[in-house]
């Protein structure tokens, strides 16, 4: 190229860098040039007071505010220039790199493929921008417009280790993984206590008919019923039938092939429904004696002394219990 | 090692039984350790006299046990070793436990001899008529000697099992202290001149057999051991595992069911003097006739019949044995384990909560380390609300946790109950309870005491119902102090 051109080259490229718009070949750089249609009428409130400057500069300022416009469709509609995008951000689409939509930018796109590239995993808005080195309000953008278009969707996430959730994006098509989503058991970010309850229930009354109940029958019996619509897979019905055996609903016991177990092989692990003297979690009959005094639930036990503060001759709960009483 | 709380509680015993001299110098050896009388004595700052006085007397109340070590060459020191029995002291809190059982299988006659037994911690026989002479009017000595017998036959404690681990010194100082096996509970007819419950305070020697020479040093205290004469002591070991069957049949009658409870007494009670009972996981095999005979012999066992008793028999997940189906063995061990388990689980339920009660479970059911979200999806807490709750157990001594770098935080954690740790924690905690009892039972007396000491005859009104309601008051704490104590003997013992 000329010398002429080129310093208009390195002008409009210098522009165009202010947008952290970067062009991945010179071909693109040049076509872009070469394209570069005339300017629509700019509103003169819309345009910041430019500098006296070279026809080429001014060319440049028009390209980047043709680029804003492109970006923002339908925020900014200039005095006179055509509906929706003006030719040049179409023309610029055209030749970026292959598109899903028209409608997005290249880092709408770069975003847009990160997102779709984790899968059912997910990514989370922090970590496109480590990975794609673009700036936060970019980022907030991009975002903002692909899940007004419907190609991502945001998920409430599940942390591990209970830390604080953060919120997940990923494609619309795509089922959000255990990692992300909690398990079989969460619903937006929770446990879904209502199927739970409802499933615990069955469970139990199933065992009731039965008197002994093993996991095949139990996983039967609830894909017989039809109590959800999807499959609840074998490990995670063992989890929940393992959370009533803590719960002291079930009692967990092994198989003797005789009496009640006779169908049953020997050694298999079967559910049945605790005695009628034995309570669920919570019930007074098998409080125990330790639990049944002041100190044995009391949180303050480890600065308890006998002549201290909180003592046994000063302390409110035993009096509490006592006057309780009588 | 005693816990610092079973320390406290020690000493306020021995304090409210025999003074505060009694007190420090017991407390002093259990904070310590075994000692000499010099290492005593430059501890607690009492005179000499003083400390010998309280040695003499908490040696014939069989809390302290003295001995003397054998130097390498066969040359015994000079200096003699005491140190403390801490179950001996605890068994002072169960005295009138020990004689309700003897009052209910043996009568009140056995019961009155036991009771000098416990006040005084060693008699002679002589001495044992002597006391019973002073107390009735009208003296029997062939009912006071039957009634010594049937104590003592009741007494018959089995023979250890070989014990593989390593003996302490203290545990080598106590064997020597008793006579063989074979003489501890035997006695002569007629004239009673038999071996003894407990030889006469001669200072056994460890490393070398008994001699009834008495050794020159602690002069003072060897006064004492001048006269060899058979002296005999409760038999605490046979009412520990009576108040430990108790327990066992107590926690199945409210966690299964009555007749599960009578099964188990009578297979018990079958079991009876075994050899194996100390130390075995199981019982020698019973059979189901045998154990029918028994239950029917029961309060309760009389309409069973042999089905019931075999679904009973099943429930408490006694095994048949493969070569004879008519047969079961009971596993002692597996119900203490479960009594000890409602113990600690019931404890978490009402301090914590129940979703912590569930995570206790499981993670005390897994004996393992578990990563928090794999508690948090099979308990179905809230991953949140599980870590928070692991963190309080944690902080409080009930949990062990181990961290686990990942590649990005937050960093895995680990979680398991560190049963031996856990353990330790929960005795201390009891003893800790039964301890604020004792110390409430005083304050309520001392608030009243002006009360108190009205004579009968002057309480009316107002004076009456308050010393009617201290009565109820101090009658319910010692209820549940007796009541603790049963979980105590779970505990200490196992």
């Amino acid at each position: 190229m000329e010398m002429g051109i080129e310093a208009d080259v390195r002008v409009i490229q210098s522009r165009c860098n202010l947008m952290s718009i970067s062009f991945t070949t010179q071909l693109q750089f040049d076509e872009y040039m070469l394209i570069l249609a005339p300017p629509p009428t700019i509103h003169s409130s819309t345009t910041e007071s430019l500098p006296p400057s070279t026809s080429v500069a001014v060319a440049a300022d028009k390209l980047y505010l043709q680029l804003l416009i492109s970006l923002q469709p339908f925020r900014t509609t200039l005095k006179g220039a055509p509906t929706g995008m003006s030719r040049a951000a179409v023309a610029l689409g055209r030749n970026k790199r292959p598109r899903e939509s028209s409608r997005l930018t290249s880092d709408e796109q770069s975003v847009l493929d990160l997102i779709l590239s984790k899968e059912g995993s997910g990514i989370q808005p922090r970590s496109i921008k480590f990975q794609l080195k673009i700036p936060d309000p970019i980022i907030t953008r991009a975002t903002k417009t692909l899940l007004a278009n419907g190609k991502i969707k945001e998920v409430n996430g599940v942390q591990r280790g209970g830390a604080t959730p953060r919120k997940t994006l990923m494609g619309v098509d795509f089922k959000p993984a255990d990692v992300v989503s909690g398990g079989f058991w969460y619903e937006n970010g929770k446990i879904d206590t209502g199927f739970v309850d409802v499933l615990r229930r069955f469970c139990r009354m199933q065992v009731m008919k039965s008197k002994v109940a093993t996991l095949e029958w139990l996983h039967k019996a609830v894909m017989e019923g039809k109590l959800a619509t999807v499959e609840i897979p074998r490990p995670q019905l063992t989890d929940l039938l393992t959370s009533m055996v803590l719960d002291n609903e079930l009692v967990e016991v092994k198989s003797t092939g005789f009496g009640a177990f006779f169908r049953i092989p020997i050694g298999e692990t079967c559910y049945k429904l605790p005695s009628s003297a034995a309570g669920g979690a919570g019930k007074d009959s098998v409080a125990g004696k330790f639990a049944s005094i002041p100190c044995g639930v009391c949180p303050r036990i480890d600065v308890c002394t006998p002549d201290g503060a909180i003592s046994p001759t000063t302390c409110v709960y035993y009096s509490q219990w006592l006057d309780i009483k009588f | 090692m005693v816990s610092p709380h079973g320390i406290l509680l020690a000493a306020h015993v021995i304090s409210s039984l025999y003074g505060d001299l009694c007190s420090k110098v017991c407390e002093c050896l259990l904070r310590k350790g075994t000692l000499k009388l010099d290492e005593i004595f430059k501890s607690t700052e009492l005179s000499k006299g003083n400390i010998f006085n309280c040695l003499r007397v908490l040696i014939h109340q069989n809390c302290v046990q003295a001995f003397q070590l054998e130097q390498e060459g066969g040359k015994a020191l000079k200096s003699t070793l005491y140190m403390v029995i801490f179950d001996n002291i605890m068994h002072k809190l169960r005295a009138t436990k020990f004689m309700q059982i003897v009052s209910e299988e043996l009568g009140e006659d056995c019961r009155g001899i036991l009771v000098g037994l416990i006040q005084h911690g060693r008699l002679s026989f002589d001495q044992i008529i002597d006391r019973e002479k002073q107390k009735t009017g009208s003296f029997d000595g062939q009912v006071v000697h039957d009634s010594f017998r049937r104590l003592l036959s009741a007494s018959e404690a089995p023979s250890q099992g070989e014990i593989t681990e390593r003996k302490t010194i203290e545990q080598l100082a106590l064997e020597a202290a008793a006579p063989s096996e074979s003489m501890r509970f035997s006695m002569d007819t007629g004239d009673i001149s038999g071996e003894k419950g407990e030889e006469s305070p001669n200072i056994p020697t460890v490393g070398q057999k008994r001699k009834n020479v008495v050794l020159d040093s602690d002069d003072e205290l060897s006064d004492v051991n001048r006269r060899i004469e058979v002296l005999w002591r409760v038999n605490f070991e046979e009412f520990l595992w009576r108040l430990i069957h108790k327990a066992c049949i107590s926690h199945v009658k409210t966690s299964i069911n009555n007749e599960a409870s009578i099964v188990l007494s009578a297979a018990l009670d079958l079991i009876g003097q075994s050899e194996t009972r100390l130390n075995a996981e199981n019982s020698p095999n019973l059979s189901i006739n045998d154990i029918y005979e028994e239950v029917i012999k029961k309060e309760g066992g009389v309409g069973m019949d042999l089905d019931r008793v075999q679904t009973s028999l099943e429930q408490l997940g006694c095994e048949t044995l493969a070569t004879d189906m008519e047969s079961y063995c009971i596993d002692i061990k597996s119900f203490i384990q479960m009594a000890q388990n409602q113990e600690v689980e019931s404890m978490i339920l009402k301090r914590y909560g129940k979703e912590a009660y569930k995570i206790f479970r499981l993670l005390s059911r897994a004996g393992r380390l578990v990563e928090t979200d794999k508690i948090s999806d099979i308990t179905f807490v809230e991953k949140k609300e599980t870590t928070k709750i692991l963190f309080q157990l944690w902080k409080d001594g009930y949990l062990h946790m181990e961290s686990m770098a990942a590649t990005r935080p937050p960093s895995f954690h680990l979680w398991k109950v560190d049963q031996k740790r856990f353990r330790a924690k929960f005795l201390d905690e009891m003893y800790h309870a039964v301890l604020n009892l004792k110390l409430r039972i005083t304050h309520e007396q001392d608030q009243r005491k002006e009360v108190l000491q009205i004579p009968k005859d002057k309480l009316v009104g107002e004076l009456r119902n308050k010393v009617m309601l201290y009565r109820i008051v101090r009658a319910t704490l010692e209820r549940s102090s007796m009541d603790l104590d049963d979980a105590v003997v779970l505990f200490h013992h196992f």
